[in-house]
């Protein structure tokens, strides 16, 4: 121990002493445990007509976000995001602690400020407070970010299309056994993906680099690296599949369909996110947070609390 | 003489509050240094773990869980309510009663240093060098990387560190 760890030490020892505890009643607390509960679902009851409800159906995987209208939202108000767990609960690994501590490094990745967030029980919810300004990115805390590479073939040109777009295409981050047809958030990049091979979630880092040039403005792209494990899975999967097409798939949806013998090396790999860098940024910082995945398919309900 | 019957509590909790809630205030205390707000935020920890007793006391560590709830909230709350306040001191300190008691001097002057710091690097600093805590434990008692915690508590300590020589030579001068 050095001298000021020593010091530190025996001013906190010093400290401490200082302070006669109080006596803390159990049955007291175990009462003021029981009333917050009770008392809770009473107050909140005016609160849930100001609540701009947003039920949505979870589609496949997706997570559904439905407000009343965002735009109403004075940007001076706080706002509570509250996430619901599909299933009304979660894995016994997915404490509250765990939670909450996830949600602050969420926060602090994306530059969020007075993000507070509680999980509550009886359904599973996280509900995250912050300021109304940052509702969006709020929201997408309920985005774990499941990144997943996956074996993929073209899509038959015999298969029906609309526009050049494919029909019917799932998003889904759901292992199935077999193939579906998967493609980007817009309609475009169709492959059958082939499940269940494949890398799944592995992200240890990102950094955001410009991917293409645009002709108004440049499109952002994410370089994502492995952890030593998901490196070692990729070198596998692009040793297997090397004369195969294979599929980036973020949160279900296709992001990427990368030649195998081009991008996929080097323990990561790289995607556009978007024109613009503060997308690429955005991505980055969902993947390398990624949260539980119970709040895969989450629903998610917004509410307005007035600050004045 | 009416006697209404005690809500039927967990005894197992009960011996936990009697047993450990002292410790959890202390460690409170030092973290956000003001005793109201040490004693709410402890009261506050030991009903989010009564309202999931069953499953902590079924845990291999119930305080270190009731601990992690703390030493998170206390290292939230100034967040919420901007800086923190000083605590009051025991004492004025003229120069005479520096002399006598040059110890009670210091103790108090690294306290006062240790309430300039940020929140979360108090709580890191309360958490190794008074509750003896591992770096490991502390990391995942705050939810934040090992990295996080090591660069905390040397940033914390070369801070201590700079004030103690700072105050010295002003004292010395």
């Amino acid at each position: 121990m050095t001298e000021i760890e020593d010091i530190l030490s025996r001013a906190l020892a010093a400290e401490a002493d200082r302070h006669a505890p109080p006596v803390f009643n159990a049955y007291r607390v175990a009462a003021a445990a029981t009333a917050a509960t009770a008392k809770r679902r009473f107050w909140r009851r005016p609160l849930f007509s100001l609540v701009a409800v947003a039920i949505g159906a979870a589609g496949a995987g997706g997570a559904a976000v439905l407000a009343a209208s965002d735009g109403q939202h004075r940007l001076a108000d706080a706002v509570t995001v509250t996430i619901r767990s599909r299933t009304g609960s979660v894995s016994p690994e997915t404490t509250d602690v765990s939670v909450t501590a996830w949600a602050h490094n969420r926060a602090v990745a994306e530059g969020l400020k007075d993000v507070s967030a509680t999980v509550r029980h009886d359904p599973w919810r996280l509900q995250v407070t912050g300021h109304a300004a940052d509702l969006e990115a709020l929201k997408t805390f309920a985005e774990p970010g499941v990144l997943q590479i996956r074996p993929a073939v073209p899509v038959p040109t015999s298969a029906p299309t609309q526009g050049g777009v494919t029909q019917a295409c799932q998003t889904s981050t759901v292992k199935t056994g077999t193939q579906w047809p998967a493609c980007g958030r817009a309609g475009d990049m169709p492959v059958w993906v082939t499940d269940p091979v494949g890398i799944d979630y592995h992200v240890a880092a990102s950094r955001s680099l410009v991917f293409s040039q645009g002709t108004d403005r440049d499109i952002w792209g994410v370089a994502v690296t492995f952890d030593d494990a998901g490196a070692r899975a990729l070198a596998d999967f692009s040793s297997r599949y090397a004369d195969q097409e294979s599929a980036i798939l973020l949160d279900g949806a296709v992001v990427a369909t990368p030649d195998p013998s081009g991008a996929l090396h080097g323990g990561g790999v790289e995607f556009a996110a978007g024109p613009g860098q503060r997308a690429a940024d955005l991505l980055g910082a969902i993947l390398t947070t990624q949260g539980p995945a119970d709040l895969e398919g989450a629903t998610v309900t917004v509410s307005t609390v007035s600050t004045r | 003489m009416k006697h209404r019957p005690p809500p039927a509590v967990d005894p197992g909790f009960v011996e936990f509050v009697a047993a450990r809630s002292a410790a959890l205030f202390r460690t409170a205390v030092l973290i956000v240094g003001d005793r109201h707000v040490a004693e709410d935020l402890v009261q506050g920890a030991l009903e989010r773990a009564y309202r999931h007793w069953d499953r902590v006391a079924s845990m291999d560590a119930p305080e270190a869980y009731v601990r992690r709830i703390l030493a998170n909230l206390a290292a939230d709350h100034h967040r919420r309510r901007g800086r923190a306040p000083l605590p009051l001191p025991l004492m004025d300190h003229d120069g005479p009663a520096r002399d006598a008691y040059p110890d009670v001097d210091e103790h108090d002057a690294v306290i006062r240093m240790l309430n300039d710091l940020p929140p979360r690097m108090r709580a890191v600093l309360v958490l190794r060098y008074y509750d003896d805590m591992t770096e490991a434990q502390i990391a995942e008692a705050l939810g934040v990387s090992l990295g996080t915690v090591k660069s905390q508590a040397a940033r914390g300590l070369a801070k201590l560190r700079e004030a103690m020589v700072a105050q010295k030579e002003e004292r010395t001068a």
